[in-house]
């Protein structure tokens, strides 16, 4: 009788609970969607480069790490999680004052690179995190920090991007997804990884 | 070492797959709830302290600018993005708002504050917790680990997914609305979640509704009311 007369009602109640349903089963492929990314980290790569950056450390560098928007926030994580470490590490997008005015007078592109020229020393680790592997203000930082001599290191998706194209970058992680979320949700993993395996400051 | 790396990515492997098995139902209505919230103008208010903080910074991107085009932007305010800490609920939330707080342990007392001081100003609550909280919201995920760094990283896959999936509901407009809660043939009983000028915002089911109070005499936010037809009846 309702349904008669309120035919709308009930076909707005069908359609929440098999959107409903839609929802929580997609859900649950995307959990397997990471779960294979990460799978795919290789832990020997991640064991060498935690071995590299470690030794840096010790030798009194630190670690600076940079990248835009929601990898913006993952190198402000890698950095916090590195200092309660014990070991001086330094996020650049902790900076919006020179961001903004680096972007304003100069350019986006120059952001990092400009930063890295004043803050580097040659002992540092360089870890740039961009999805997509060729943001050019990533790429450039990267490049500077490589003519100022410090370990440079990468993480990223897709196919690697333009970062595959850099021969002298010393260690490249690629989550190999085309899909932000799911190879952000990987980076999260190849950096707490890294963490572990460049271990505490004595 | 290699070995233990191993184990740390079966172990994030074994919670992850559990906890969305466990939760897939309720993050479905919590995606729905956010969706309406939205739909009604809300502003969604991500807050964490230390490492968290940089999760609520990253949940503010991810729905201001999407990273998949052709999404519409949602708007969203990390109050941990501004130095001054000036920036809190209480100035920032309105009752169509909705507060996620995060926490990679059982429970960070500033966390529990936000979603108090949020749940009373009538705010949709989502709360992110680690193992053994059980935290005050009116959606409440808890992963089953203490490693903080496994918890955060089902966290970050929990809130791509609520932003993933919020979208779905917009493709649905249909479902956005907020349906008269009480015009049935039965009186129903329903949370008060704000007041608005001698009449009172209502909410049961994710869904609200504006009542007249004139029968029941004082009312506060939090309060239980027996309403019918638009019509506050009396405190529960």
């Amino acid at each position: 009788v309702t349904e008669f007369l309120y035919p709308f009602l009930e076909r707005q109640e069908t359609d929440l609970e098999s959107v409903l349903a839609d929802v929580s089963s997609s859900t649950v492929r995307k959990g397997a969607d990471v779960i294979e990314l990460r799978r795919q980290i290789n832990l020997d790569a991640v064991l060498a480069c935690g071995e590299a950056i470690r030794a840096r450390l010790g030798r009194g560098g630190r670690l600076i790490a940079f990248g835009n928007g929601g990898s913006s926030t993952d190198a402000q994580d890698v950095v916090g999680d590195c200092l309660a470490r014990g070991w001086p590490a330094i996020a650049l997008t902790n900076d919006a004052a020179t961001i903004t005015a680096v972007g304003n007078d100069v350019g986006y592109d120059k952001v990092f690179a400009r930063q890295l020229i004043p803050l580097a020393r040659a002992e540092d680790v360089a870890l740039a995190i961009s999805t997509s592997g060729s943001s050019p203000n990533v790429i450039a930082g990267l490049e500077e920090a490589h003519r100022r001599h410090l370990l440079t290191c990468a993480i990223t998706g897709y196919d690697g991007g333009r970062l595959r194209e850099l021969p002298w970058l010393d260690h490249l992680f690629v989550a190999p997804s085309d899909y932000i979320p799911r190879l952000q949700e990987a980076h999260a993993t190849v950096y707490h990884l890294l963490l572990e395996a460049i271990g505490d400051r004595p | 070492m290699r070995e233990r790396l191993a184990q740390l990515v079966d172990e994030r492997e074994r919670v992850l797959a559990t906890f969305l098995e466990t939760e897939k139902g309720r993050l479905a209505l919590a995606c729905h709830a956010m969706a309406r919230a939205f739909a009604r103008g809300g502003t969604l208010i991500p807050f964490g302290t230390g490492a968290a903080a940089t999760d609520a910074a990253h949940i503010a991107v991810e729905f201001m600018h999407p990273v998949i085009v052709g999404k519409r932007a949602l708007p969203a305010l990390a109050p941990t993005n501004d130095p001054t800490r000036a920036s809190s609920v209480v100035r920032l939330g309105r009752p169509d708002d909705i507060a996620l707080g995060i926490s990679h342990e059982a429970e960070h007392p500033a966390v529990s504050a936000f979603l108090d001081d949020a749940r009373a100003r009538g705010m949709l609550t989502i709360a992110l917790a680690g193992a053994g909280g059980a935290p005050r919201a009116d959606y409440a995920f808890v992963v089953p680990s203490t490693d903080r760094q496994l918890v955060q990283e089902v966290q970050e896959t929990v809130y791509h997914v609520l932003w993933e999936l919020v979208h779905v509901f917009f493709e649905h407009p249909g479902l956005l609305d907020d349906a008269c809660i009480t015009c049935g043939d039965i009186a129903v009983e329903a949370r008060v979640v704000a007041l608005r000028n001698g009449t009172a915002l209502i909410e049961k089911d994710g869904l609200r509704e504006e009542v007249a109070v004139d029968l029941v005499g004082d009312v506060e936010v939090g309060d239980l009311l027996l309403c019918h037809a638009g019509v506050a009846l009396e405190k529960v």
